[in-house]
């Protein structure tokens, strides 16, 4: 006879493996090809699942869409992708702590890990409806502080070891799950018992003979603190007045502005690994505000926005990127490209170069002719997308390049006949 | 027709294995040495007019074949121009159609390996399938290096004739003695150079090529053509791109020819008159200082010039 707790560890492995074959939806890792096929030459690009299969690891927590819901205003409720979530809503109201059990893929990796334990007690207090409505609050505000301790974000970010795309700012975000891992080693389960905000969200819509009413009442000191978290979120964090950084970041395309993106982005990287180019990666600019810490940014010296990909569109659980269509990712201006004319060996004279305006996809680099015939390039900005290709391949180093794209207060949608 | 190649080709397949033997020493310590230096002069030019790219490839490997094949190498190193994510079309990248006619007319010669190694402009795993080279390869069992990520394969090669370029990072594909050299580009206009086809198709097999432009840009095109000098170069102009090159979409032409020399700088300078107007020919300065560093013939008029159609 099969015991209630082995079906529920088959099922817990299954949906473990189910959501990590999922996250590896898209481009599979280079390194994982080359271990498949060895030797040399070019290796294809496989693709076993189409791309936005990852959305539906971070994209069923109701609440990362409990939050994005209150960031849009609603204005983007009618989203038939927003249905799984609710669907879990039911289940948390009706079976509480089901899906902590049987269906969590955090879950599972550390009940797997504190099997053998200390039984210490480091973590007293649960700390989990603090932040619960810390991030219900500073959504509110538009700024998420919490929201990246989701736990299905959580384990959605640790593909980044997989996929190779880890950077030094993706780090400290990135730690969650294996700092966990190791505290549960000491206090089983502490997670799942005592941070986890999505846990406690499922206790507190559970039905119970409790009135949802006494349940406000009896939160009351976790709602004060959620609120009194989230007027810093709203005064100083968001909008830090010591930001010396004060232009604007490169925005994957669909992002629409800088206030909006940061408003919903949950951190989970699920655009940085389905990035073929790894333009797209995460950054920490320290100088700037406190909203843009730890999102995915676009530096053009890493990789170039591909003219035929909208991959990261695709993926975005919370809708902080915008699904495109590939025209419409094509007229997208996510940047501007500008000469820095001191640098540039065409404006300076110094040689016959022209490489951004050969590598510029859409044709957006005209050129005019100096007195001694020197052909120098000019940016249209009615027609750059800021895919940064010309940045990427100018040949100026020093250590900048003389090409260099910057980003738009709103991206925009070009209509550029070709 | 076959007796026609032999006599204007020159050099008669006995007189060829005579010299090959002879130089088979110095050819294996220089084995990118140009044949057409040895018979300055009377350097050859096949052009082969038709519609049907498949013909057009039997009968360029029909002349190979009859002036020499690839010597005694076992192995080629195609250099073909498969730089953009274009479709085939557009005239940015070597046509499939004519790189699958190589690699499968290599096959009946019983020259199985094939590598083409190219460092791509637009990201190789979009470029590769857009230009349909991939699929060429893949049909034909040969291999692609994506150069931009096996930066392994680089090495560093003097140059002794260089003037500006006196030292180049290069695919070690194209200077390995094991391995016969062809280089296999398309004809099409070029912002920067004036004109691409075959002398700057080797950008793509360096591997800073960001540098070139800092330091004379036809200089070290000229300067590189005295190191990596190509047993055959075919040149696809089948369709060329008269503007907005190197990537277009531009005006497109079909002259529904290919160039065949062993002398690049030849192919080049009689692809340049031939295919495009004097005032874009003229700014592709690399054709001439490339004569005069003595890489190869620039001159037309010393060209013998066979012109076929299939």
């Amino acid at each position: 006879m099969l015991t209630k707790k082995a079906a529920r560890w088959i099922v817990k492995i299954f949906f473990l493996l189910l959501s990590f074959s999922l996250l590896m939806a898209g481009p599979l890792p280079e390194w994982l090809l080359k271990l498949a096929q060895p030797g040399k030459g070019f290796i294809k690009e496989v693709i076993l699942l189409p791309v936005w299969l990852v959305k539906w690891v971070p994209g069923i927590s109701p609440l990362s869409f409990l939050s994005s819901l209150e960031a849009h205003k609603g204005e983007r409720l009618v989203f038939l992708w927003l249905f799984p979530a609710l669907v879990l809503l039911l289940i948390f109201v009706h079976k509480g702590r089901f899906f902590c059990r049987w269906i969590c893929p955090l879950g599972t990796v550390y009940e797997a890990t504190c099997l053998k334990n200390m039984k210490t007690h480091i973590l007293k207090k649960r700390i989990s409806g603090y932040l619960f409505w810390g991030i219900i609050f500073s959504s509110l505000v538009g700024f998420p502080i919490f929201l990246s301790l989701d736990p299905l974000s959580t384990f959605t970010r640790a593909n980044l070891l997989c996929e190779g795309t880890i950077t030094l700012a993706s780090i400290i975000p990135g730690l969650v799950f294996p700092v966990f891992i190791i505290l549960g080693i000491f206090q089983p389960m502490i997670w799942c018992a005592k941070v986890c905000p999505l846990g406690h969200m499922v206790d507190f819509f559970t039905r119970s003979d409790e009135k949802y009413t006494d349940k406000f009442k009896r939160e009351r000191r976790e709602i004060i603190t959620g609120i009194t978290l989230s007027i810093p979120a709203f005064f100083l964090l968001r909008k830090n007045p010591f930001a010396s950084r004060k232009e604007f970041p490169i925005l994957p395309p669909g992002a629409g502005d800088k206030e909006t993106f940061s408003a919903l982005c949950s951190r989970c990287y699920a655009c940085v690994n389905v990035c073929p180019t790894r333009i797209l990666a995460v950054d920490f600019p320290k100088d700037a505000d406190m909203g843009r810490w730890f999102e995915p940014e676009m530096n053009a010296y890493r990789g170039t926005c591909q003219e035929s990909c909208n991959n990261c569109t695709q993926v975005c659980p919370t809708g902080a990127i915008k699904k495109l269509s590939f025209d419409d990712k094509h007229q997208t201006q996510i940047g501007i490209a500008k000469v820095i004319k001191e640098k540039c060996i065409a404006w300076c004279e110094k040689d016959h170069c022209v490489v951004c305006i050969e590598f510029c996809p859409y044709l957006a680099i005209d050129s005019t002719e100096s007195v001694s015939g020197y052909p120098r390039p000019v940016v249209n900005p009615d027609k750059c997308r800021g895919c940064g290709i010309c940045q990427n391949a100018c040949p100026v180093r020093d250590p900048g390049a003389a090409i260099v794209v910057g980003g738009v207060e709103k991206q925009r949608l070009l209509n550029v006949e070709e | 027709m076959k007796k026609q190649i032999r006599s204007a080709s020159g050099i008669t397949r006995r007189s060829f294995v005579k010299g090959g033997i002879a130089a088979g020493v110095i050819l294996s310590l220089d084995p990118l040495k140009s044949f057409a230096q040895e018979n300055a002069g009377t350097v050859e030019v096949w052009v082969i007019t038709s519609t049907d790219k498949a013909k057009m490839m039997q009968k360029c490997m029909e002349i190979i074949k009859a002036n020499g094949g690839f010597g005694n190498a076992k192995k080629i190193a195609l250099k073909v121009n498969a730089g953009w994510d274009r479709a085939p079309d557009v005239g940015a990248n070597t046509h499939p159609a004519l790189v699958d006619g190589f690699l499968s007319g290599c096959a009946a010669l019983g020259l199985k390996d094939i590598v083409l190694p190219e460092f791509t402009c637009h990201p190789a795993n979009k470029t590769f399938v857009t230009s349909g080279i991939l699929e060429a390869v893949e049909k034909n069992k040969a291999s692609l290096v994506d150069l931009g990520k096996d930066k392994k394969s680089f090495e560093k090669m003097k140059l002794e004739k260089g003037i500006s370029l006196k030292e180049a990072e290069v695919s070690n594909y194209f200077t390995n003695p094991e391995y016969a050299v062809v280089n296999m580009p398309v004809a099409k206009h070029h912002g920067g150079a004036g004109l691409t086809i075959a002398m700057k198709n080797w950008m793509g097999a360096v591997k800073d090529r960001g540098w070139w432009h800092k330091n004379n840009l036809h200089q070290c095109i000229a300067d590189i053509s005295t190191l990596l000098k190509p047993q055959w170069t075919i040149i696809d102009a089948t369709r060329t791109m008269m503007d907005k090159g190197p990537q277009g979409p531009g005006e497109i032409k079909t002259p529904n020819m290919i160039i065949i020399s062993k002398d690049q700088v030849a192919a080049d300078a009689y692809a340049a008159k031939t295919l495009f107007p004097e005032s874009t020919a003229s700014k592709a300065k690399y054709i001439q200082m490339a004569a005069e560093l003595g890489a190869g013939i620039a001159d037309v008029a010393k060209m013998k010039v066979t012109k076929l159609e299939v």
